[in-house]
């Protein structure tokens, strides 16, 4: 029935339907990712006026240095951070929500509205806030005995971006979080409670459990956010600082390649992000397709 | 099971104890707290910054200094010309490219429609330095087409419009075509009413992604023209300008406010397309 369906005259049409959004991904993936990879290899000598193949060099001289290592521990810190925290809060919030009755529709807008705000202005915010001098979290924290600056401080520092970032966050994993609680069948919970278990232990059994896919999605998709979509709110608050312990990598990337002008170190770590990206995304799909399955 | 009551009664977990919504309200408090203190700062004269008063004077004019200390007009306009730029060419190139992948036949589309999930995650932050150099060599630099064509080509838009383009009966496809239809009557009067709600969810993820963006504008624009909001607001309250924290308050709201009405007026649609763009 279906064998051959020559749906459209002309050969031609499919490649000119797809002319644009291969146009635009050549000029702006294909050719950036081929350059980066390129010039990952090579370096440029101190005038930028030549440059030789120095093979993987670039790379072994990041994988030596003490400032990229350290970037690497400090955005995975950030990222596992921030992950739990965002995470385990909007489980929190959602698991209330879910058994709310009433007010449920101004809670949900209340806690949707932090996704509308850009992370460099979720940044700005939290910058006054937590500002030592004038903000007004330090204030309080001082009535209690806590000098609180991160402009000294690096683990203070670490802790105002981790807030910062899942904070925005938290709206995001929220919706899912509700919308997963929601699917479960109230009959299950019934049934439990019925055994007599508590709430507690209901949640453990039978919620949590349930929940695994959404919380296994939420998951990659808050690494990916941490690492990579993060940068207007380091930019507006810590600027990777105080002594780079709040540098995450594609800060780095971004201080190195226009700060420092280093291109062939900046390449390299380009291609290394890109890696990343390229298996946090196989994860991804390979946990979609087992999803759609399931 | 060693539990001394034989079952829970029932309104244990169908309504919740007047406790719980307390609690859940002061959860919802604290973590709502950022944008409330901005609030007070903004509508308050600033020697109230840290003092509380429930009668302190409201006052409009930190958003008046912070309209005449930058030009937020022309920020308005220009984030406005961006996410109305960069949706309209995203809803011409994914669909073109969805309705391809979804209905044609051509050698090497799944080598191709890879190269586009792949992107799903390469943001332009992970190749900034390469692709500022090829905005450079184009001339488009400071432009807000700069800030928007590289997204042009969104792998989430093809993604999400070749699924919807695959669920779609080919009967409908083959009545259009008896009635004398080419392709792009075929596209515009079949296929795009009928994915409908895919471009609104799809729509409102762009709108508010693009609204919000920061790296990319912030590197490619460096004048008052191209820059979008975010970037504007960055360049305002950078800490070393010395602003007053009030006036930067006032800004930050400025900038946030059309969202943040959107997200009140569209509340179930937005929800709805976050969930609908996440899972698919």
């Amino acid at each position: 029935m279906q064998t051959k369906r020559m749906t459209f005259p002309g050969r031609w049409l499919p490649f000119a339907l797809l002319a644009p959004q291969v146009i635009v991904t050549l000029i702006f993936f294909i050719w950036p990712a081929g350059q980066a990879l390129y010039q990952s290899l090579l370096r440029e000598d101190a005038f930028g006026l030549r440059s030789t193949f120095v093979g993987l060099e670039n790379f072994a001289r990041l994988f030596r240095d003490g400032s990229y290592l350290n970037s690497m521990s400090v955005t995975a810190i950030f990222a596992v951070g921030t992950t739990l925290v965002s995470m385990s809060v909007a489980l929190l919030l959602a698991s209330t929500v879910n058994r709310m009755i009433r007010s449920r529709s101004t809670y949900t807008t209340l806690l949707v509205w932090p996704y509308a705000i850009a992370p460099a202005i979720a940044g700005v915010l939290w910058w006054f806030i937590f500002n030592p001098s004038i903000g007004i979290v330090p204030y309080m924290l001082e009535m209690v005995g806590y000098q609180w600056n991160h402009r000294n401080s690096g683990s203070d520092a670490m802790l105002l971006v981790i807030l910062a970032a899942a904070w925005k966050q938290i709206s995001y994993n929220f919706l899912f979080f509700l919308a997963g609680l929601q699917s479960i069948p109230q009959s299950l919970i019934e049934a439990a409670s019925i055994d007599g278990a508590s709430p507690f232990k209901r949640f453990w059994t039978i919620i949590f459990p349930l929940l695994s896919p959404t919380t296994f999605f939420l998951m990659v998709v808050n690494v990916v956010y941490a690492m990579f979509d993060t940068f207007g709110i380091i930019h507006a608050t810590t600027q990777g600082g105080p002594a780079q312990s709040t540098n995450i990598l594609v800060y780095k990337v971004y201080a190195d390649g226009f700060v420092g002008l280093n291109l062939g170190s900046s390449a390299a770590q380009s291609v290394i992000l890109m890696v990343i990206v390229v298996v946090l995304t196989v994860i991804q799909f390979r946990f979609i397709e087992r999803r759609v399955n399931y | 099971m060693n539990t001394t009551t034989p079952y829970a009664p029932r309104d244990r977990f169908v309504s919740i104890s007047s406790l719980e919504t307390v609690a859940a309200w002061l959860l919802a408090i604290i973590w709502i707290f950022p944008l409330l203190y901005a609030f007070w700062a903004a509508f308050h004269p600033s020697e109230f910054m840290v003092n509380f008063e429930l009668f302190a004077p409201l006052t409009l004019e930190n958003f008046a200094n912070a309209w005449s200390q930058a030009p937020f007009a022309r920020y308005y306009l220009n984030t406005f010309a961006l996410v109305t730029g960069v949706v309209i060419g995203q809803f011409v190139v994914c669909t073109l490219a969805a309705f391809a992948f979804a209905r044609f036949p051509i050698p090497g589309k799944n080598v191709l429609f890879m190269l586009v999930l792949i992107q799903l995650f390469v943001f332009p932050e992970v190749l900034i330095v390469e692709n500022y150099r090829i905005a450079s060599e184009l001339g488009l630099i400071n432009t807000i087409t700069g800030i928007g064509l590289p997204y042009v080509a969104s792998a989430l838009g093809i993604f999400l419009l070749r699924q919807t383009f695959k669920t779609i009966p080919r009967e409908l496809e083959d009545a259009a075509r008896i009635e004398g239809c080419n392709w792009l009557e075929i596209l515009w009067k079949v296929y795009v009413p009928l994915a409908k709600p895919t471009y609104l969810a799809y729509g409102l993820v762009s709108i508010s992604h693009h609204w919000n963006n920061f790296i990319w504008p912030l590197v490619v624009t460096n004048s008052v023209e191209s820059r979008p909001l975010t970037v504007g607001l960055g360049v305002f309250s950078a800490p070393e300008t010395g602003v007053n924290w009030a006036t930067v308050s006032a800004a930050t709201l400025l900038s946030i406010a059309p969202l943040l009405v959107a997200f009140l007026l569209f509340q179930r649609q937005f929800v709805q397309s976050f969930l609908r763009a996440g899972i698919r």
